[in-house]
């Protein structure tokens, strides 16, 4: 199966290939939970393949990408109201996660110990390198709450490191 | 102090190391080839059929209004056909009993009806035979039906007898357009549906009240 991207058709096993990755990521930080950010990456390849059968195309890479990253998120979403019972095992992940990735500085760990919105802006912005505009569509707000996601955020960090006697 | 540009370098070092098992990857791959594989979903185009319903549904309700109006608007004509029918045999037996003495009436109302504008329907032939003014029919329909109370000023109801006097008596010469200055006259009330006062004057007058117009014809 093919899919339409502005003028290429793309095969959708390409596709699989290129934004796993990508996914995975938005959906670990999103849901801190291995298996849970498993289940959107395939639900949300499960949903390109529906609307390209029903004859979805996309402008270019960059709409593809964030209509990706849209649905993974609001999946997530879905996915976190169901399995409010496996918090336990989430906050277990958050650690292996933070284990995982632990250097001298920590700052894997402090970005996961902010609230939801504000760490998923910070790792699209920083890590995804996207614009305030790009994450807002995404997140389906407003570029100025994005911006305030990403000032409390910062702030947010600033306050815990100084409390843990990183910054002075 | 805490270095911001540094800390956010450091996350994305260590962000990078959140990637999904290669194992993971190849079963979503072939999960998805898999699912793509299979036949295209066919889904049921409900906002076509919503549309199609919904035009049909306009169609059937235009059609059912035609129709009802057009058979509303036959009877109706048939209504007034046949009024017309009995008004012009009224007036002419109306005139055969009290205008006998005029032989050629028959033969001068006939040239009468040619001259006079047909398509007109306001406008009262003259004479006796083509009474098709709209008010006289309906009035005539009025005192016919036994539903309609006809009483006299005094509120008295007519009965057959005075009714049929009445109705033999409403042979209309012409419209006029002015109150004609009368004395005397007599009134009656036809209540129905809606009221319809009629006065008729000494000097041949007939004034008809319906809803606030009036409407005046000189009498034969």
């Amino acid at each position: 199966m093919t899919l339409k991207c502005g003028e290429q058709e793309v095969l959708i096993e390409d596709i699989v290939r290129k934004y796993s990755a990508m996914l995975y990521h938005v959906a670990m930080i999103r849901m801190q939970n291995q298996s849970d950010a498993q289940e959107v990456v395939q639900d949300t390849f499960l949903k390109l393949v529906s609307k390209v059968k029903s004859g979805m195309s996309f402008a270019d890479e960059e709409h593809l990408k964030a209509w990706l990253l849209t649905v993974a998120i609001n999946r997530g979403k879905s996915i976190v109201m169901l399995a409010w019972n496996r918090k336990t095992e989430g906050l277990d992940s958050i650690k292996q996660v933070a284990d995982d990735t632990k250097s001298e500085s920590y700052a894997f760990e402090y970005v996961q110990k902010l609230p939801k919105n504000y760490r998923i802006a910070i790792d699209l912005f920083y890590y995804e390198e996207m614009t305030t505009e790009q994450i807002a569509v995404t997140m389906k707000t407003k570029p100025a709450t994005v911006r305030s996601y990403l000032h409390r955020g910062r702030e947010k960090l600033k306050q815990m490191m100084e409390a843990d006697g990183y910054v002075g | 102090m805490w270095d911001e540009k540094k800390f956010f370098e450091d996350y994305r070092k260590e962000a990078d190391k959140i990637q999904p098992d290669k194992n993971f990857v190849e079963d979503t791959v072939k999960m998805i080839s898999k699912e793509s594989s299979k036949g295209t979903i066919v889904t049921f185009p409900y906002r076509f059929v919503a549309i199609v319903a919904s035009v049909m549904l306009v169609v059937a309700c235009i059609g059912i209004w035609a129709v009802h109006n057009n058979i509303k608007k036959n009877d109706e004509s048939k209504v007034a056909h046949e009024q017309e029918i009995f008004t012009k045999g009224l007036n002419a037996a109306a005139n055969n009993g009290t205008d006998t003495e005029d032989s050629n009436a028959a033969a001068n109302n006939g040239t009468d009806t040619e001259d006079s504008n047909a398509a007109d329907d306001e406008k009262a032939s003259v004479g006796q035979m083509a009474v098709t003014d709209s008010t006289i029919a309906e009035i005539v329909q009025m005192i016919d039906d036994s539903e309609v109370i006809v009483s006299d000023e005094e509120g008295n109801p007519l009965d057959d007898d005075q009714r049929a006097e009445l109705k033999s008596s409403l042979i209309v010469e012409e419209k006029v357009s002015d109150m004609p200055e009368y004395g005397s006259k007599t009134t009656y009330k036809l209540i129905g549906d809606y009221m319809i006062t009629l006065h008729i004057t000494d000097d041949n007058y007939l004034v008809v009240d319906k809803e606030s117009e009036q409407t005046i014809y000189r009498l034969k």
